[in-house]
């Protein structure tokens, strides 16, 4: 059984990629190049078509001796390509993926993937005059030693040293000389300044088998706004226990947060039995400069960044008889099974961040229609009651809807039709006579409710109970009127 | 081993109070946490000697374990053989469907 790809073989795969499927993947060479130089890449998949997609950025190799994840993620990037190329499903285990999930997922979504951002740390860690255990990049610091922990490095409270964050350049967990020091991280600035439509993001580390999310500086709580990261009269507080502080995160985000991580988990011990913990990131230790809690504070930072729901997992487990060395670097045929539960994981993770109302109305609907109906989610449904609840329910299960969609071609044409002519009530609310819905839409909404829920697992019959009774009442109403 | 890099160690950290063992953080060490089977949380870390005495002196209790020393010599592959055997398992999966 061969071992661990290097970074120069995972380069070879994103170029043979890039040459071997051009019409579904663009080879995107980062700005910047690593401290020692090397070129480091992206591989965008998607067909073709479509300009207004949700993006999903998959990142790996970030801690440079845990050597499973760019293999996975390289892997990864291989498996959509031929499965969407041959139309076929994709097996890992006790979990299988139809080619109709693969479609959706590279059909629906921009899939960014950076297997390998640290590569002068893995060549260190792979060389025989190395040390196998490093974890940072290979920066040069002040004082003469090497590196940056590229996870504490992003601008995320960066200079308050929170937790297992470190400012002494000799230490592992050294965060840089200022946010964004290092260029690998900066590259991964570049992407999600590049691509906005990037809504999805996965830093992909090992181990201790878990799905992490924001935040990661202190305990969740979704009562006081005012004990947010931006509000300085908390500065040198947060991650203490006893201060009172708790990070703010609206009680709607900290549950997508967590119903996501649900998904990927069932979706990982689908394959072999594996269970995954999803927690907030906090509850692993505390940090600042992390990757998940940057991408995901952009969008309370006013610059009109999108929310990108931004996770850690954990690959892998101890070894038998606590071995360690086991939990970063398994023998290669152990670590493939890992490699197998993590793909499968991710799959279910893209098919969440697919928009139900783009893939159901994109063939009939403009992109500019497509943009102002996401504006009027994002501005005027989350504010409010009703539009909130609607909202979260696609948020929650709209990988859901879509496979029971996608799966009856006859219902798929009636939730076309009626995006169709609820997306024309939405795109004229502005107009002095804002058109009204109409009994006949709300019957053939519930129609489509109702074959949906015939099939649906008991958590979306529960969330299509209470849409059901919402419809009862928007007839003869606009759209802003019926999201009140 | 690197020249920067002193001989480390393979440690399990524990506490009487779960709040104290979050609080191993701020010592800026090289921790990973996990659960056993008991689903008791524990750090993990990878420390040098002096670490296990300054832990030590803050009364943490520390499990040393096994040095850094690699155990095993991991081979690599090339990507024409590692290409080779993910297709040839994509399509054996193909036939088997």
């Amino acid at each position: 059984m061969p071992g661990y790809l290097t970074s120069s073989a995972i380069e070879s795969c994103l170029v043979w990629l890039n040459n071997s499927y051009p019409a579904l993947t663009q080879l995107i060479v980062l700005p910047e190049n690593s401290v020692e130089h090397s070129v480091i890449r992206a591989l965008r998949i998607r067909s073709a078509g479509g300009g207004d997609r949700n993006g999903v950025l998959l990142v790996g190799g970030t801690h440079a001796r845990e050597l499973i994840n760019p293999d996975l993620l390289a892997g990864l990037a291989l498996k959509l390509c031929w499965a969407y190329t041959n139309g076929a499903g994709l097996t890992f285990g006790g979990k299988s993926w139809s080619a109709t999930d693969v479609k959706l997922a590279v059909d629906g979504l921009d899939i960014f993937i950076a297997p390998n951002i640290n590569p002068d740390g893995r060549d260190w860690v792979q060389s025989p005059t190395g040390y196998q255990w490093w974890r940072k990049n290979r920066s040069h610091n002040p004082g003469g030693s090497r590196g940056t922990d590229l996870n504490r490095n992003y601008d995320f409270l960066w200079q308050w040293i929170i937790g297992q964050t470190s400012a002494t350049p000799t230490d592992d967990t050294y965060h840089g000389t200022a946010p964004f020091s290092e260029p690998e991280t900066r590259n991964v600035r570049w992407l999600l300044d590049t691509y906005p439509n990037i809504a999805c993001f996965v830093d992909v580390h090992s181990y201790s088998e878990l799905v992490l999310f924001p935040w990661g500086d202190d305990d969740n709580q979704s009562s006081d706004a005012t004990q947010n990261f931006q509000n300085p009269a908390w500065d040198g507080l947060r991650g203490t226990p006893g201060t009172g502080y708790g990070e703010y995160i609206p009680a709607a985000d900290a549950t997508n947060f967590a119903n996501r991580g649900v998904k990927v988990r069932d979706a990982i011990a689908a394959v072999r039995g594996r269970t995954y913990v999803v927690e907030q990131s906090f509850d692993l230790y505390g940090t600042s400069g992390g990757s998940s809690d940057y991408t995901y504070s952009r969008y309370y930072r006013g610059t009109g960044a999108r929310k990108v729901w931004g996770y850690v997992i954990e690959t892998n487990h101890l070894g038998p008889g606590n071995d360690w060395q086991y939990g970063f670097q398994p023998p290669y045929a152990d670590a493939l099974a890992v490699m197998d539960e993590i793909q499968s994981g991710l799959i279910q993770f893209m098919l969440t961040c697919v928009c139900v109302v783009r893939e159901v109305g994109v063939a009939q609907l403009s992109a500019e229609a497509l943009d102002e109906l996401r504006r009027f989610r994002d501005v005027e449904m989350v504010r409010r009651r009703r539009g909130k609840r609607w909202a979260a329910l696609l948020e929650a299960h709209g990988d859901e809807v879509l496979s029971l969609l996608a799966a009856n071609k006859r219902l798929w044409g009636e939730a076309e039709a009626v995006v169709a002519e609820a997306a024309d009530i939405v795109l004229r609310r502005e107009e002095r006579d804002a058109p009204k819905i109409e009994k006949a839409l709300v019957a053939r909404i519930d129609r489509v409710v109702t074959q949906l829920d015939k099939r649906a697992s008991p958590e979306l019959r529960k969330a299509l109970v209470a849409l059901r009774r919402d419809l009862r009442s928007v007839a003869g109403k606009t759209a802003r009127e019926a999201i009140r | 081993m690197p020249d920067e890099t002193p001989r480390r160690f393979f440690v399990t950290i524990t506490a009487d109070d779960p709040a104290k063992l979050r609080e191993v953080g701020r010592f800026g060490l090289d921790l990973f946490s996990h659960r056993t089977e008991e689903s008791k949380t524990e750090i993990a870390g990878l420390v040098t000697l002096e670490d296990v005495g300054t832990l030590v002196e803050s009364g943490y209790r520390v499990l040393v374990h096994e040095t850094d020393r690699p155990r095993r010599t991991h081979e690599y592959v090339t990507f024409d053989e590692w290409r080779g055997e993910r297709l040839a398992e994509l399509e054996r999966q193909q036939k088997r469907s």
